[in-house]
């Protein structure tokens, strides 16, 4: 009897070790699309990359067999303009199975995928992401959407805009644009009155 | 009954000597691209610029501004308290103390956001903690809080209020704007005061 309770206890012990490898190995899936490269190589591998700016994407625009431009906006954004030609995947779905799809299928024709959003800096972490995961042949549209399209007169990205240097320590440029002279205020001459005395009347 | 006994035993045995040969574990510092894209995708990062000017003014303790920027570009300009990590060098091993914590609100910033969301998902990815972008980075900061344009005449109170905390600003970190500057330095005229003159009655007839 005592010998039959030992093997229940060791069958039971058995069953939940098992248990708890198979529970593990069904949480821990290994990600479909895992980083091929690590941050590391690709902070050092940066200055490597050469992004498109708008006129070489307005040359490339027309050869679809080479050049295919992704709008990262969302569908509406895209409905109401995007680039002729672009393909539209919103940044949120960029790891969908059909899209990575997509993005396997440029690599492996030599297509160069060029990211664009509104601004710029809404491709930049994508860029990273889809170059990181595999697809080395993902670009940016430099300036992004709205120079593409003209919105912006300034499409220097990256650059200061101001001179910073100045404006934080001489008072800004507005004061040196007003610095025409400021209308003279007239001076405020009060009238003195003299107060005219009554000559002197005879007396009493 | 035995039987049975021993070879449960050994299988529990087995499935035992099975974890000392497990691989190493490698250390989970990357996130997975899937949680990556996730907080791509949200725009908690981007901290506005009126933000971070109050927290500076304020002397916000967990506040840890860094400039992306090159050397030469820091040693012309930058945020009070800022330290220079060119994006470059982020990940060298001499910084990975200051950016790899959990106490400070590392606030990237360069000239616009091209560098800092770099420098950004880079550290994401690395699975670093409260990291964050100024939005919009320098050229956003002088355009709002260093030369903070008046509101329109028919603005509503909170662009006021918002207008006189960044004046207030601007003087804070060093630029007037045109009004502060003219009251700052007003060209002093001697105020001339008409002085009356007391013009004595003439003595007057008396009785």
């Amino acid at each position: 009897m005592h010998e039959l309770l030992k093997t229940q206890r060791i069958s039971i012990a058995v069953l939940f070790f098992g248990l708890i490898l198979l529970i593990g190995l069904m949480v821990n899936k290994a990600p479909k699309t895992p980083f091929t490269m690590t941050a590391t190589e690709m902070l050092a591998n940066m200055p490597n990359f050469e992004h498109i700016t708008v006129n070489t994407a307005k040359n490339v625009n027309s050869d679809t067999n080479n050049y295919v431009f992704i709008d990262l906006r969302s569908p509406y954004d895209f409905e109401v303009k995007h680039i002729a030609n672009a393909v539209n995947i919103p940044t949120a779905f960029l790891l969908d199975d059909e899209n990575i799809e997509l993005f396997t299928a440029y690599l492996n024709n030599n297509t160069t995928v060029i990211l664009y959003g509104q601004a710029e800096r809404e491709s930049i972490s994508p860029w990273i992401l889809l170059t990181e995961i595999g697809f080395p042949n993902t670009k940016v549209l430099l300036g992004g959407f709205e120079c593409y399209n003209g919105n912006k007169p300034k499409c220097m990205a990256g650059s200061a805009q101001y001179n910073y240097a100045k404006i934080s320590t001489s008072g800004g440029v507005k004061k040196t644009n007003n610095a025409t002279p400021a209308p003279v205020k007239k001076k405020k001459v009060i009238p003195v009155k003299k107060k005219v005395k009554a000559a002197a009347e005879g007396g009493c | 009954m035995q039987k049975r006994y021993i070879f449960l035993a050994l299988l529990f045995l087995v499935m035992a000597s099975g974890l000392l040969f497990l691989p190493d574990m490698e250390k989970k510092t990357q996130i997975e691209p899937s949680a990556l894209l996730n907080d791509i995708h949200s725009n908690n990062r981007r901290l506005s610029t009126d933000e971070i000017a109050k927290r500076i003014i304020d002397g916000d303790p967990i506040l840890f501004l860094v400039d992306v920027r090159t050397e030469a570009e820091f040693n012309n300009y930058s945020l009070p308290g800022a330290v220079n990590i060119p994006l470059q060098d982020l990940l060298n091993e001499d910084w990975t103390g200051y950016v790899d914590q959990d106490i400070l609100d590392i606030i990237f910033y360069g000239n616009d956001d091209i560098l800092s969301e770099q420098a950004w998902v880079l550290c994401k990815q690395l699975g670093y903690q409260n990291l964050y972008v100024l939005d919009g980075g320098l050229n956003q900061w002088f355009a709002t809080i260093m030369l903070p344009e008046k509101p329109g005449e028919l603005a509503s109170n909170e662009e006021f209020d918002l207008f006189s905390f960044r004046t207030g600003a601007s003087i804070f970190f060093g630029s007037g704007t045109t009004e502060i500057a003219v009251k700052a330095k007003p060209k002093k005229e001697k105020k001339t005061i008409p002085v009356r003159k007391k013009v004595k009655a003439e003595a007057e007839g008396g009785c």
